[in-house]
Parts: structure tokens; C-alpha cells; sequence
């Protein structure tokens, strides 16, 4: 009986190996995945920013839903990134004022954040 | 009194029958187990490697684009580059003309740039194809003889009289150029997108939200933008297919005047 104990655990052992180096695997191609699709939304959302003055309107903070393929979404809820686009207050010091900042947030549905970036465009 | 020898080996060296039907149970349970687990993940990995790799080839048609049109949006004197567009159910081809590099002065040659991209619905290829035309007109071959001349390099109206000679009155006989089409069947060998099922491209001219053109023939304006739907096959006979969007801004061209 002990052999068979040994032979269940090292069997064991081996497999659970082999789903550790799956997951290693699998972490490693969601992380590029999840890079891949931040940086297409994001190229979305700053074309979106700089072609229409009155989106995302006239709140200072808005949430989009988006698709991991770039596609806006009707709801906020739906699809599997959502975009949160906050109006930066105006600067009174800085020259440029006439321009108007966005803080770009990409969040997967966990909330966790896959990129930031800042977009500038000229007051309508 | 004598022990009988099939007895002591028996008790000594063997498993017993239910000793090993129970440990065969077991590792087949383990086995199936474990072998779900496994599908699960490969399955998963697939799916992760078929997304990356489709995100990969989007993300690679954006970069050629915007480095491709970057050029179109800032040209001197309100001159525009060449932009074209045709579809039909065969596909559709988009093709440019824009000089480079942009500062004409630094060049003494007059490079004229011209990119096509093409999808054919038949082999669901995405393809680019560049081809630089230098002296293959007569106001090229005139200029570029004289390089060496400073204040002709420095003539700023020299690339403005190029452009409008190819989106003159055929403006777009170049897309047929041989030239042309043999950049375009070459790349066609290593195509940007493989696999793309459908392909459409929307152009914007007006607000984004408004109306959309299928069609550009305009030698001497811009579209504001391009909207661009790609749907990626993710595996044979499998539908639907992975769908792609982006927006893409070209802009009404920013007039530098000197």
C-alpha cells in the first residue's frame, strides 16, 4: 500500500507541476493580450477625443464600456474594459489654458488599471 | 513443520487484487481530473495566444497607417497629398500619394511617395504596398538634375507642382502604374492581416457621428477620418469572427505657409 500512496503522489506532484507551468504560461499571454487591447482602446479614445469636440461632453468625469477589439459600447457595463475619461481642472498659470486635458484611465472588469495616459485638445 | 513457498510470496511480494483495482481507481480519477484541468488551460492558452496574435497584426496595420499618413495631415500652402479610395465586393483599395519627406528643402531628389493597401475578399489578405517614384516624371527628372543647385533644393513650389501632376486631370492612373502593381502582388506574398473576413472602411468628413463616404476620388481634399472594421478569423469554419474597430484621424491639413 505504501508504493501506491508514493505513485498517487508523485503522479500528483507532476501534474500539479505541469498546471503551475500552464497557469505561468497563460499569465504571461494575458498580460501581452491585455497590453495589446489598453493600447488599441486607447488609440481609440484620443482619435475620438481630438475628431469630436463634444465627447465625451460637458461632465468631468465619464465611464465607457469598450470591448477588448476596440469597439465603444452602449452601456458603461457592457463589454469587458471599461474607460474612465476625467476632465482635468484648468491650469490659471499655464499659458496654453484655451486647451482642455483628459486623464485616460483603462480598467479590465476587476478595476484594475491597464494604462493611464493624459490627451489635450483645443477648447471647442 | 514446513511453510509452503507460494504462500510466503504471496504475502511477502505481491499486491492483492483490490489493492490494485483501488489504485488504478484512484489514478484514473486523478488522471480525469487532472486532464480536465489541463484541456481547460491549453484551451484557454490557445484562445490567449489566437487574441494576442490577432491584436499584434492590428497593432501593426495601426502603426504602418500612421506613419504612412502622418505626412498627408501638414503640407505647405494648403496642398494636400493625394488620397483614394475604391470598394466593391471584391474588396477595396486605399491608396496615397504624399511627398517625403516633408521639409522639401532638405531633399534634392523630390521623392514621391505612393502606398496602397489592399484587401481582397477572395484570399483575405490585408496587404501594403510602398513604392518611392523618383525621376519617373519629367518635372522630377528636370529638378533632380540640378540638385546640387542650393537655390533650387531650397525652391519650396517644387514638390507643390509635383503632387498635383499625379492627381491632375487622370488622377489616379498611378494606381495602375506597373510599377505599382508589382509592389502591390509582392506584398501580397507576406500580407500585413491574414485571414480577414470582412473589411470595411468608413470615411468621415464631417462630424463623426454624421454620415459616411464609401468612396474617394478627390485629388485635392482630405477626409477627416477613417473608421476601419476588421473581423479576424479566429479558427476554420468558425463564426463569428474576432471584430475589430478603430478610428483613424487624418484631419483637414494644417496649411504651413512660409
Amino acid at each position: 500500500m505504501p508504493e501506491v500512496i508514493l505513485a498517487i503522489g508523485i503522479f500528483s506532484l507532476s501534474m500539479v507541476t505541469l498546471l503551475a507551468a500552464l497557469g505561468t504560461g497563460l499569465g504571461s499571454a494575458k498580460s501581452v493580450s491585455d497590453d495589446y487591447q489598453s493600447q488599441l482602446i486607447l488609440h481609440n479614445v484620443q482619435s475620438r477625443l481630438s475628431l469630436d469636440p463634444s465627447w465625451p461632453g460637458t461632465d468631468s468625469a465619464h465611464t465607457f464600456g469598450f470591448s477588448s477589439t476596440g469597439v465603444e459600447l452602449p452601456s458603461e457595463d457592457d463589454g469587458n474594459i471599461q474607460v474612465r475619461l476625467t476632465r482635468l481642472p484648468a491650469n490659471p498659470h499655464w499659458e496654453s489654458s484655451h486647451l482642455e486635458t483628459f486623464q485616460i484611465e483603462i480598467l479590465d472588469l476587476n478595476g484594475t488599471l491597464l494604462e493611464s495616459a493624459l490627451a489635450a485638445r483645443i477648447k471647442p | 513443520m514446513s511453510v509452503h513457498p507460494s504462500s510466503l510470496h504471496n504475502s511477502k511480494h505481491a499486491f492483492t487484487l483490490v489493492e490494485l483495482l483501488l489504485a488504478s481507481s484512484v489514478t484514473l480519477l486523478l488522471f480525469v481530473m487532472l486532464a480536465g484541468l489541463a484541456g481547460a488551460s491549453l484551451d484557454t492558452i490557445g484562445k490567449t495566444r489566437s487574441s494576442v496574435n490577432h491584436h499584434e497584426g492590428i497593432s501593426r496595420l495601426l502603426g504602418r497607417m500612421n506613419n504612412d499618413f502622418q505626412g498627408m495631415r501638414v503640407l505647405k500652402d494648403g496642398e494636400v497629398g493625394v488620397f483614394h479610395l475604391e470598394q466593391n465586393e471584391e474588396g477595396w483599395t486605399l491608396g496615397i500619394v504624399r511627398p517625403e519627406p516633408l521639409t522639401p528643402s532638405v531633399t534634392a531628389q523630390g521623392y514621391l511617395r505612393h502606398v496602397i493597401y489592399h484587401w481582397d475578399r477572395e484570399t483575405q489578405h490585408l496587404s501594403r504596398a510602398a513604392y518611392h517614384s523618383i525621376g519617373d516624371t519629367e518635372l522630377v527628372k528636370g529638378t533632380a538634375s540640378s540638385s546640387e543647385n542650393l537655390s533650387l533644393n531650397n525652391d519650396l513650389t517644387r514638390l507643390e507642382d509635383l503632387t498635383p501632376a499625379y492627381a491632375g486631370e487622370a488622377p489616379f492612373d498611378w494606381l495602375d502604374s506597373p510599377a505599382l502593381r508589382d509592389a502591390l502582388e509582392r506584398a501580397e506574398e507576406t500580407p500585413l492581416l491574414e485571414k480577414v473576413r470582412e473589411c470595411s472602411i468608413e470615411l468621415i468628413t464631417g462630424s463623426i457621428t454624421g454620415e459616411t463616404l464609401d468612396q474617394w476620388s478627390d485629388g485635392g481634399e482630405l477626409p477627416r477620418a477613417l473608421r476601419i472594421r476588421v473581423t479576424l478569423q479566429i479558427s476554420p469554419g468558425a463564426t463569428p469572427g474576432r471584430e475589430f474597430e478603430f478610428l483613424f484621424p487624418i484631419f483637414n491639413p494644417v496649411s504651413v505657409k512660409e
